[in-house]
Order: C-alpha cells, then sequence, then structure tokens
C-alpha cells in the first residue's frame, strides 16, 4: 500500500462517492423522463387508435379516406398523425405514413409502441388491429413525429449532466477543503512535536486541545516522550557518572605517578608507586570491562549461548565459591529447591554472583542468606536471594539497577565492587528474556531473578 | 623456549617481548603479517602469540598456514574483539587459546606456560616445595612432616598453586581453575581463600610460602630459592 496523503485519499474518497451517486441520479431522471414522454405519446396514439375503431365500427363501412381525415385532426397541436391501415394480409389500405414501419412479431392483439426514424425524422408508431364492421379485422398504424421530444431530451440531458459536472467540481473542492480543515490538527501535532528535541524532552501534548481521534495518539507521544526523556536522562546520567567514576582513579595515577617521579627515590619506593598504579589500573580496566558489556547488551548485541543449566547445581557452586566470603561476616549462605532453564551458565552465573556479593555486603552479620529456585509459573523459574538488613527505602528500589547508582550516596565505593553489578544483573536476565525485581521491607530484602524456562529470547 | 610475538601495536609488542624475555623465554617479535608468517614457518618456536588484526596477512591466515606447512606448536590468540564467533573460529582453526585485550600480563604468562608444559610432564604422583608436600594419589598434604587437613577446594587451589610453583596467579585463573567460575568478578572471594589456605598451611610454620603480588595476583614459592 502506498503511502499517499490522507487529504488526498479522504478528497478522492468523498469525490468518487458524490461522483457516482450524481451520475445515478441523472441517468435516473433522463429515465424517467423520457419514459414519461413515452407514455404520453402511448396515450396519445392509442386514444387515435380507439377512436378510429370505434368510427369503423359504428359508421357503418366507412370510406378509408374519411377515417384518414378524422385521425389526422384529432391530433393535440404537435402536427398531424400519420395512418396506416392494412388488411390482415398486409396490403395497405390506406396510407399517410408514407415508410414502412419497422418489422416487428407484433402480437396480433395487442398494441405495441415502436420507435422508427424516417427522412432524418423520428417517430413513435403504435399498431393495433381493428373490426371495421363484417366481420373484417383490419390492421393500423398510427405514427406521430416526437422530434420536439427528442430535441427537449437533448437539451434537457445537457442541462442535466453539466449540472452534474459543476456539483462534481464543487464537490472534489469542498472535500478537499473538508479534508484540510478536518487534518488540521495533525499539523498543530507535528508543530508541537517539532519542539522536541534532545534537549528538550519535557514537551507534552495536550490531549484536550486535540479532536477525539488524535487524543489517544497524544497519549501515547506522552507516553513515548516521557520513556524517552526517562531513559536519556539516565543515559546522561550515566554518561556523567563514567566521567566521575573515571576521573577518579585516573586523576590518583596522575597525581601518583608526578609525585614519584618529583625526586630520586629508591627502588622500592618506586615498586610502591607501581603496584599501586597496577591496582588503580586493574579496577578501571574490570570497570571498563563491565561498561562494555552493558553497552553490548543496551545495542542487543549480548548474545547467551542456550544450554541446560541445572539451577541447583548452579546455585551449589556459587554457594562453595562464596562460602569462605560468607563465613568471614558469619553469614550461611541457605539454598532450597530445584529446576532447570535454558541459557548461558556463564551470564546466569554472574548474575547470581553479583545479587550474591550484593547480600554478602549488605546481610547483617550472623544471619542467614536465602537463595531459592522454584517453579513461579508454568514456564517461569525463580530464582531469589534475599538476606536480612536494613530496609531499603521504597523510593530507591526501582533504581537499584541503574549503573552506579547508589542507595546512600554518602558511602564510598572503595573495595565494594565497580557500581554496576546490578545493572550486569539485570542486562543478563534480560537477555535471557527474563526479568529482576527487588523488594524489601521487614528487615529483610529480596532480589527476584525470573527466568523463562524455554528458549532464550534474543 | 622460543615464542613468536606477532603484534602490530608498538607498544603491546615491546612489552609482550620485554615481559616474556625476562620470564625466561626467547621471545621475538615481528610486527606485520608478512612477517610473522615468514619466521613462523622458517624458524623454529616452540609457542605462536598472534595478534587477530594484523596489516598484511592476520592472524588467522598465519595460524592456517603454519598449520598447513606441517607446524604443530601451539598458538595463542590476542584479540580486542570478544565475540563468541571468533573464540569459536580461532578453535576450529586450530588456536590452542584464546586472551581478550586488555589482559593481564600475569595471566598472559600463565596461559603460556601451561600451554608449553601441555603433554611434556609425566603427572607426578606428589608435589613438592620446600617442606610442603602434597601426595596427590592418597590427597594428603603434610608441612614438615605434620598432616594439614584442607577442604576440597582449599586442596585443589593449593594443587594449583604447587603446580605452577614460582608463577603468579592472577585471580581470574584462580576461580577460573578452582571454582570454574569463568567471570570477572569484582568479590573478594579468592583473597578470602587464600586467606584460609594460608592460615593452614603458612602461619603455623617459619616461612611463609604463598606470597601476594600486588595487583597481580598470588604466588607459591620457596623464599630460600627464590634469589
Amino acid at each position: 500500500m502506498m503511502h499517499r496523503s490522507i487529504a488526498l485519499r479522504f478528497a478522492i474518497t468523498a469525490f468518487a462517492g458524490t461522483a457516482l451517486i450524481l451520475a445515478g441520479l441523472g441517468v435516473y431522471l433522463s429515465r424517467s423522463v423520457e419514459t414519461h414522454f413515452a407514455e404520453l405519446d402511448r396515450a396519445e396514439l392509442t386514444g387515435a387508435l380507439n377512436h378510429l375503431a370505434y368510427m369503423a365500427q359504428s359508421g357503418g363501412t366507412p370510406d378509408m379516406a374519411t377515417l384518414l381525415e378524422q385521425v389526422r385532426t384529432m391530433n393535440m397541436g404537435h402536427g398531424a398523425l400519420l395512418v396506416r391501415i392494412e388488411s390482415r394480409d398486409g396490403k395497405i389500405l390506406a396510407d399517410t405514413l408514407g415508410f414502412s414501419p419497422p418489422a416487428l412479431r407484433y402480437d396480433a392483439s395487442r398494441s405495441t409502441l415502436v420507435s422508427a426514424t424516417a427522412d432524418g425524422r423520428n417517430y413513435r408508431l403504435l399498431t393495433a388491429p381493428f373490426e371495421a364492421g363484417r366481420g373484417r379485422v383490419l390492421r393500423a398504424w398510427v405514427a406521430m413525429n416526437i422530434d420536439h421530444h427528442q430535441t427537449f431530451m437533448s437539451l434537457f440531458r445537457n442541462a442535466l449532466w453539466t449540472a452534474i459536472g459543476i456539483a462534481l467540481l464543487l464537490s472534489l473542492a469542498l472535500s478537499a477543503l473538508a479534508a484540510r480543515w478536518g487534518l488540521a490538527p495533525l499539523d498543530r501535532l507535528r508543530m508541537l512535536l517539532r519542539e522536541v528535541s534532545g534537549a528538550h524532552l519535557a514537551v507534552r501534548l495536550d490531549p484536550a486541545d486535540l479532536p477525539r481521534e488524535l487524543a489517544g495518539l497524544a497519549a501515547e507521544f506522552n507516553q513515548m516522550l516521557a520513556r524517552l526523556d526517562d531513559a536519556f536522562r539516565r543515559l546522561s546520567q550515566f554518561s556523567s557518572d563514567i566521567a566521575h567514576e573515571l576521573r577518579t582513579p585516573v586523576g590518583n595515577l596522575m597525581v601518583e605517578t608526578e609525585v614519584a617521579l618529583g625526586k630520586a627515590r629508591s627502588i622500592e619506593e618506586y615498586q610502591e608507586v607501581l603496584y599501586s598504579n597496577l591496582e588503580e589500573l586493574r579496577r578501571l580496566t574490570a570497570m571498563i570491562a563491565d561498561m562494555l558489556f552493558l553497552a553490548r547488551a543496551d545495542n542487543k548485541l549480548v548474545t547467551p549461548n542456550r544450554e541446560r543449566i541445572d539451577l541447583q547445581r548452579t546455585v551449589a557452586d556459587l554457594c562453595q565459591w562464596f562460602e569462605a566470603s560468607a563465613e568471614e561476616h558469619r553469614l550461611h549462605l541457605i539454598q532450597a529447591g530445584t529446576a532447570g532453564i535454558e541459557g548461558d551458565r556463564m551470564m546466569v552465573q554472574r548474575a547470581l554472583s553479583n545479587l550474591l556479593a550484593n547480600a554478602i555486603r549488605h546481610a547483617t552479620p550472623g544471619s542467614d542468606i536465602h537463595i531459592g529456585i522454584e517453579h513461579t509459573g508454568a514456564a517461569e523459574v525463580t530464582l531469589s536471594v534475599s538476606n536480612a538488613g536494613a530496609a531499603i527505602s521504597p523510593e530507591h528500589l526501582p533504581r537499584l539497577f541503574d549503573r552506579f547508582y547508589q542507595a546512600d550516596p554518602s558511602r564510598t565505593r572503595k573495595g565494594e565492587g565497580s557500581g554496576l553489578g546490578l545493572a550486569i544483573t539485570r542486562s543478563i536476565v534480560e537477555a535471557h528474556g527474563g526479568n529482576v525485581t527487588v523488594s524489601s521491607a521487614d528487615g529483610t530484602t529480596e532480589f527476584r531473578m525470573r527466568f523463562p524456562t524455554g528458549a532464550t529470547s534474543g | 623456549m622460543r615464542i613468536l610475538i606477532v603484534e602490530d601495536e608498538t607498544k603491546t609488542g615491546n612489552y609482550l617481548r620485554q615481559g616474556l624475555g625476562e620470564a625466561g623465554f626467547l621471545a621475538d617479535l615481528a610486527r606485520d603479517g608478512l612477517d610473522g608468517m615468514h619466521l613462523a614457518i622458517t624458524g623454529d618456536y616452540d609457542l605462536l602469540i598472534l595478534d587477530v588484526m594484523l596489516p598484511g596477512l592476520d592472524g588467522w591466515q598465519i595460524l592456517q598456514t603454519v598449520r598447513h606447512a606441517g607446524k604443530a606448536m601451539p598458538v595463542l590468540f590476542l584479540t580486542a574483539r570478544d565475540q563468541v564467533e571468533d573464540r569459536v573460529k580461532g578453535l576450529e582453526l586450530g588456536a590452542d587459546d584464546y586472551l581478550v585485550k586488555p589482559f593481564a600480563f600475569a595471566e598472559l604468562l600463565a596461559r603460556v606456560r601451561t600451554l608449553l608444559r601441555r603433554g611434556q610432564t609425566r603427572e607426578p604422583d606428589s608435589l613438592r616445595v620446600a617442606d610442603l608436600e602434597m601426595d596427590l594419589i592418597k590427597r594428603r598434604v603434610t608441612r614438615g612432616g605434620q598432616r594439614i587437613d584442607l577442604t576440597a577446594k582449599e586442596f585443589a587451589l593449593l594443587e594449583l598453586l604447587l603446580r605452577h610453583t614460582g608463577e603468579v596467579l592472577p585471580r581470574a585463573l584462580i576461580s577460573s581453575q578452582v571454582w570454574d567460575m569463568n567471570f570477572d568478578s569484582d568479590t573478594n572471594v579468592i583473597e578470602v581463600a587464600v586467606r584460609r589456605l594460608r592460615a593452614k598451611i603458612d602461619e603455623p610454620f617459619g616461612h611463609k610460602l604463598i606470597r601476594t603480588v600486588r595487583g597481580m595476583g598470588y604466588v607459591l614459592d620457596d623464599p630460600a630459592q627464590t634469589p
């Protein structure tokens, strides 16, 4: 389907409709006028024939010439009627017609109306048999010139079609106008949307300003703008966060190196500087790798392998991996449930590892961390990690998965990971077609990762 | 042991040659694909380190030519691309290992040593450093004749350190080899695990065998023998 202009489509549809109706009307009108004339003519010719029959019967055996004369003068002002009287075998007994009527298979008992043209003139003829005394049956033709009808009809038709043509042109213009007028709100919408730009995403359309048909569209636009606004804000927040996160270690590296080079030092001192730089660089490298992973996930470039993952085993492996670390905080890792999903084992490990690291970091020392595996739907498995600890206030919850987001801005991140762990967890879960949520109440914080059990989504 | 490095990035090439040279290898450096291929075929190298993106010939082509010429030395690929397809392609073409840039030098060194050792040594029955002995058959560890009880993971960690005596093992390599965790993790799990192992095999004894190399990883060696 071509993307023609809506106004053009409206106009064409309206025009075609009007044209069809007007043409139908024109045809109907000229038909009925014509029929009306034919009826009039038939009445007149029938009258003449009846008169002829009557005269023939009542007047004994009339002279044909008298008959002719009587009928001829019956005419009601449209010029003389023409008459031909034939015997049954076709012999012409009297004739003012002067031409042969069209040959037709006429019904001997009924009168039939026909048209004929002779010498460039148009006639309408009616024929019927009649009794002419002494049982003799004759056939009479009565004809009248209908040129004046034809002339009228052609004038009438001309006038009619001209009027229809003008009406059509008018309707075309009107429908074009109507279309343009009807679509004017779209133009307004366009002008409003033109104001939208990266720096100006706060524009909202007022549905009350727009016709009913566009109000829904405007609402959708508003929601889209809100989502874009949010995404854009997060993105620019992310950019500034990156700059900030990178600035600190790079600044440290620079100052440290400058100071080290400020005077001659012992080998041990140089080594110390290099070691310290190495640690800083390692952190930077890890952060860059994480950011790359997230960027690729954002661009849907992270494609998980599809393999069967035994979650019970995966969780057990991770618990073993975190065991020592948990014990340092006097924490117990308790796992329950079993299920299998299809996905990327390494990525799922990583996602869960980030949640576990987070739980160990924030759990109240001496408490238990529960890792649950459960079927939460026909084709859904939920992996949950819950720990006891200070509740996270509700306004922070949805943003916990944002990059570099910290519920407590005053806390330093030193030694606590890159601040990208939960964002990576979310990217991984979403790359698997699942979702991750967090809730915090009554001193328990719980993260829930929901995975579809079947194939991973792309 | 002779190693050929084919790397066009000047700084990377230089530090690889210097680093491997200082680690005791004879390292040659080719800066483009054609030189690299020529050297690889004519020279007698025990290991190739190939960058994938190279001027002239790329790493894949060098690998194919080298294998075609009947050379079976191990090949380690370096690439900035971390796509799965690259990994699969490299391994299909007969690469032996694969390292994504940027990488830690300790990681490279550990992998180079593993590749060079592959298929060479007979599986030993026991490992020993100083007075620390690990019986691989009875799965028993003693130090100075004194039995030390280790958990399965502690045993695996110590075994890894013993098998790579004198080599710095990066954290990523340890988590991959001991726990089969093959992802970057910002946790202190390895630190804690090593600390616990030390508490058992080092702290009760006179001299410490496990050292932390800051920013790089861990190494187990006999301080009495290190120069």
